[in-house]
């Protein structure tokens, strides 16, 4: 298969077309915020495409640590956070297909939530960790969503 | 329903009974703005008199729909706050509830003049904008004083502990529905319940209160718009979401000087400066998010499974991006707050 140029040089290069010579040429409101949101989205998916699934490989990772604190800690007390682990760990990914591991990010994500509950309830640095682990995939999420206001106001 | 080939003749047919029997559509444009009903503007003349100029709101097909609710609840709170007179908002003409006449559930209602308040803001220099911001409260607390006995369409809460355990329920609800774990609003509930604000009464909220849904009149009156989402709940929704919105869409007016726009607010209110304060305005300013999520969630799991083809609903992932950014910050904004006033 030919692998160059990569999806996010197509991407940046449509983005930029649209930007320079269909933008200029469009002069109805609703096509031109329809422009806006196009150009939204292309950006997103071109900071997203050369990367989604290394980074949600990353945040699993980061997640089972987060989660594996929490049960050091002896802050599940009801078994919420090592049953969701459990789930995770019984149904990793098959393949680096993105749908797969896409099944796999949502599972962590669960873990995700349930150390965030265990943790914020038990307080202190364990607090600071979960939160921590949101916090970075917060940055992620910004660095895809990069600036955004809504267009058509 | 928008489509101006057929649409002048059914409006003119729809209002007739309404306005008058010699209804004639002299024009019809659609009009760009909110997300989620489709709009138009006409100027129509009953009877062979003077023209006026009428807004059609209607619901879009079920493929492009971000959002639902309901225009009929809409046309009735309107129609009773209209006939109050304590609310400035547009005369409600007429109702399609069914959806029979005019191909989609819609209502028609006054065209107010002027330019909606975010635009009033950007062109209004600093010096300006603390007069407009006192206007916004004066509004807010016209609305959230509203005797809502005339308002049975809406649901009452048992008491205020039960409507914010209904808010919280209803984050972990969208969440539980949602086809993605989103680990913020689980966070964002077990936050919003340990960290709860002296209570308020609970009163009309008008559910998207920002400064894109509030129109400046040529005389400088405030007219407040898009009553798709009005409930009866805790006031303080309004002002925070009025405050989140004003983080995407500058320039704002609460933020002129934000602990003025809540004293004023808390006086003109009789609510107190305990009830209302940037903090308390913060954590509303998050609990409120609640009903963007319950209509921004489901239009983007449509869109992914190809049940909805809206650019629109892609386009939103951003905003759910930027929700999640809030919900850190003012989180953690009022933790420090509070340890800072401990």
């Amino acid at each position: 298969m030919i692998t160059q140029p990569s999806c996010g040089r197509y991407l940046e290069v449509v983005r930029e077309e649209l930007r320079a010579t269909v933008a200029p040429a469009v002069t109805d409101p609703a096509a031109q915020a329809a422009l806006g949101m196009i150009d939204s989205i292309l950006a997103a998916v071109a900071t997203r495409c050369d990367h989604e699934v290394a980074w949600m490989r990353e945040e699993i990772a980061d997640i089972e640590a987060c989660a594996t604190a929490v049960l050091d800690a002896g802050a599940d007390p009801a078994g919420m956070v090592a049953e969701a682990l459990a789930a995770l760990r019984a149904h990793r990914s098959p393949s680096d297909h993105t749908g797969d591991v896409r099944a796999e990010y949502d599972l962590a994500g669960e873990v995700l939530s349930r150390s965030l509950e265990a943790g914020l309830a038990r307080g202190g640095e364990l607090a600071g960790v979960v939160r921590g682990a949101l916090e970075r995939r917060l940055a992620r999420e910004m660095q895809i969503r990069g600036e955004f206001s809504l267009v058509g106001r | 329903m928008i489509d101006p080939a057929w649409m002048p003749e059914r409006l003119a047919a729809f209002l007739g009974p309404v306005l008058g029997p010699e209804v004639r559509v002299e024009s019809y444009e659609q009009v760009l703005g909110g997300f989620s009903r489709l709009t138009a503007r006409f100027r129509c003349s009953v009877d062979g008199g003077p023209s006026r100029t009428l807004i059609l709101r209607g619901d879009p097909p079920p493929e492009r729909e971000t959002t639902r609710t309901d225009r009929g609840v809409e046309f009735r709170v309107m129609s009773a706050l209209y006939r109050a007179g304590t609310v400035p908002l547009p005369e409600p003409l007429a109702l399609d509830e069914s959806g029979t006449a005019l191909g989609t559930p819609a209502m028609v209602m006054e065209d107010v003049p002027g330019r909606s308040l975010l635009h009033e803001a950007a062109a209004t220099d600093a010096a300006g904008r603390p007069d407009l911001a006192m206007r916004l409260v004066d509004l807010a607390v016209r609305i959230h004083t509203v005797d809502t006995a005339s308002l049975p369409e809406l649901d009452r809460a048992r008491d205020w502990d039960g409507y914010i355990d209904g808010c919280i329920a209803a984050w972990r609800e969208i969440e539980r529905g949602h086809p993605e774990s989103d680990p913020f609003i689980r966070y964002l509930a077990t936050w919003l319940d340990v960290n709860r604000p002296p209570p308020a009464p609970l009163g009309l909220v008008h559910g998207d209160f920002q400064s894109t849904n509030v129109m400046v009149r040529p005389d400088g009156q405030f007219v407040a718009l898009d009553w798709e989402l009005p409930h009866i709940g805790d006031p303080r929704e309004d002002l925070g979401w009025c405050k989140w919105n004003e983080a995407i869409q500058p320039p704002g007016l609460m933020d002129v000087d934000e602990e003025r726009f809540c004293r004023e607010y808390a006086e003109r209110s009789g609510l107190g400066a305990d009830v209302v304060n940037p903090r308390t305005v913060g954590y509303f300013s998050v609990l409120s998010a609640v009903n963007a999520c319950r209509m921004a969630l489901p239009s983007i799991a449509a869109f992914a499974r190809g049940a909805n083809s809206n650019l629109v609903a892609g386009y939103i992932v951003g905003y759910v991006a930027t929700f999640h950014q809030q919900f850190l910050e003012v989180t953690r904004g009022i933790e420090k707050a509070s340890v800072g006033t401990s």
